[in-house]
């Protein structure tokens, strides 16, 4: 058995040995835990993208994350319940959704790109409201680069324009 | 935002506990500041004042990146809370980041929260919090391979041998799991409280296996002899199945910090 931290023998810890050496163990105690004071406050850890620190922490500096043991909160089911990460999950969800619609096309022999342009669009609809923008006159350019491989909307909308 | 005079401070709170630490152990701060004991109401709010313009918004919000910065706040909040923890004394530590515009805030928190506060510090009297985690490699058990395929050819024979090895693998993962979750039980019958922290997958420490069971147990120190007793029989237990048990610990109460109407669920 590996025993970390001061001694267990004394639990008063103030007086015991050193604190216990693991980064790891210290930082998933510090950030996650610990008493949340709501109310009069300044800036709680809360206030802060929690989710967005630690990746970029890892990220930068994975090495030393690896050396101590510190990607637990990748997966970590508080900081993956934050809101302002819900957006970013909705696309990776409809992404890999996407992406399993592609496989099982493939798969039946089916027409991909049938299936891609229904799902894409669906996906830019739900995409996050920052990228809206963008996305949405990225939506038209494609709609407006597929639309000579469906002659018949093309007749009607063709149609419609000479009625204006 | 506004702006804010160079030498402008704020309130870091690390702990809320009845008496103040005795001076001997004394520990300096996050920023490396004095750290004041405020009395009010019966409590004691630890807290220090520390510099705006590193501990400030939005400044703060970039050094929480920077993991060496990270690793020193960390442990010297943590040294404070321990500080504050003594034989008797029990102390609610408080998460990193807390800050408080001023001195004030922190004293009226006290008096508003007095009760809730004194519920928790009681909850806490007399009881350390203490982590175990277990790491085991499940793929190491019986990866046996049996010879009885040979009368088939070696294509179907490579596919049945690959088929056996992911349902022996499958069970062991199970096996493990169900290992990690009777030990928590047992543990969890030695604590007055118990949590599961996130196993993550992760804590990628080298040749540390998978964690199994990441475990905080909030125990009566009256009681750490047969906890601590039934860890180590757990582990002289499993010795051989590569199956390793860490305690860590004494801890603060991290795990247990709660405080009803000023905890966010």
């Amino acid at each position: 058995m590996t025993v970390t931290g001061g001694s267990p023998g004394n639990n008063a810890m103030g007086a015991s040995g050193p604190a216990p050496a693991n980064l790891g163990d210290i930082l998933e105690r510090v950030l996650d835990k610990g008493l949340v004071i709501a109310g009069d406050i300044r800036v709680n850890l809360l206030d802060i993208e929690l989710l967005t620190v630690k990746l970029r922490l890892v990220i930068a500096s994975l090495e030393t994350a690896r050396e101590v043991g510190i990607d637990w909160w990748e997966r970590d089911p508080w900081l993956q319940g934050r809101e302002d990460d819900g957006d970013r999950r909705h696309e990776l969800e409809a992404e890999n959704r996407r992406l399993r619609q592609r496989v099982a096309s493939l798969e039946s022999g089916e027409d991909v790109a049938a299936v891609e342009s229904g799902d894409e669009r669906a996906s830019l609809e739900s995409g996050a409201e920052g990228a809206a923008k963008g996305a949405r006159r990225g939506g038209r350019e494609l709609e407006s680069a597929r639309r000579p491989s469906n002659p018949r909307r093309d007749d009607a909308e063709r149609r419609r324009d000479d009625g204006d | 935002m506004t702006e804010t005079a160079p030498d402008a401070t704020c309130v870091w709170l690390y702990a809320v506990t009845r008496d103040a630490p005795p001076p001997e152990k004394a520990v300096p701060g996050v920023a490396g500041e004095k750290v004041d004991a405020l009395q009010e109401a019966g409590l004691t709010a630890l807290a220090g004042a520390v510099p705006e313009r590193e501990f400030g918004q939005p400044a703060v919000r970039h050094n929480l990146e920077n993991l060496d910065w990270l690793a020193a706040v960390a442990r010297a909040h943590d040294a404070v809370v321990r500080s504050a923890i003594g034989a008797e004394a029990a102390a609610v530590p408080v998460r990193l980041v807390t800050l408080f515009s001023e001195e004030r805030s922190v004293r009226s928190l006290l008096r508003e929260r007095g009760a809730d506060f004194e519920a928790a510090l009681r909850h806490l009297d007399g009881r350390t919090e203490w982590g175990v985690k277990v790491f085991g490699d499940p793929t190491a058990s019986g990866e046996s391979e049996s010879d009885d395929t040979d009368e088939v050819n070696p294509g179907t024979a490579y596919l049945l041998r690959r088929r056996a090895a992911r349902a022996e693998r499958e069970r062991a993962v199970r096996a493990a799991t169900d290992y990690g979750d009777r030990l928590h039980a047992r543990l969890a019958r030695l604590s007055v409280a118990d949590r599961q922290h996130a196993l993550g997958g992760a804590v990628a420490r080298e040749g540390a296996g998978t964690l199994l069971l990441n475990g905080a147990y909030l125990v009566d120190d009256r009681s750490f002899a047969a906890f601590r007793d039934a860890v180590e029989t757990v582990d002289a237990e499993t010795g051989d199945a590569g199956v390793r048990v860490e305690l860590t610990g004494p801890w603060p109460p991290y795990s247990f910090a709660s405080v009803p109407g000023l905890t966010d669920a």
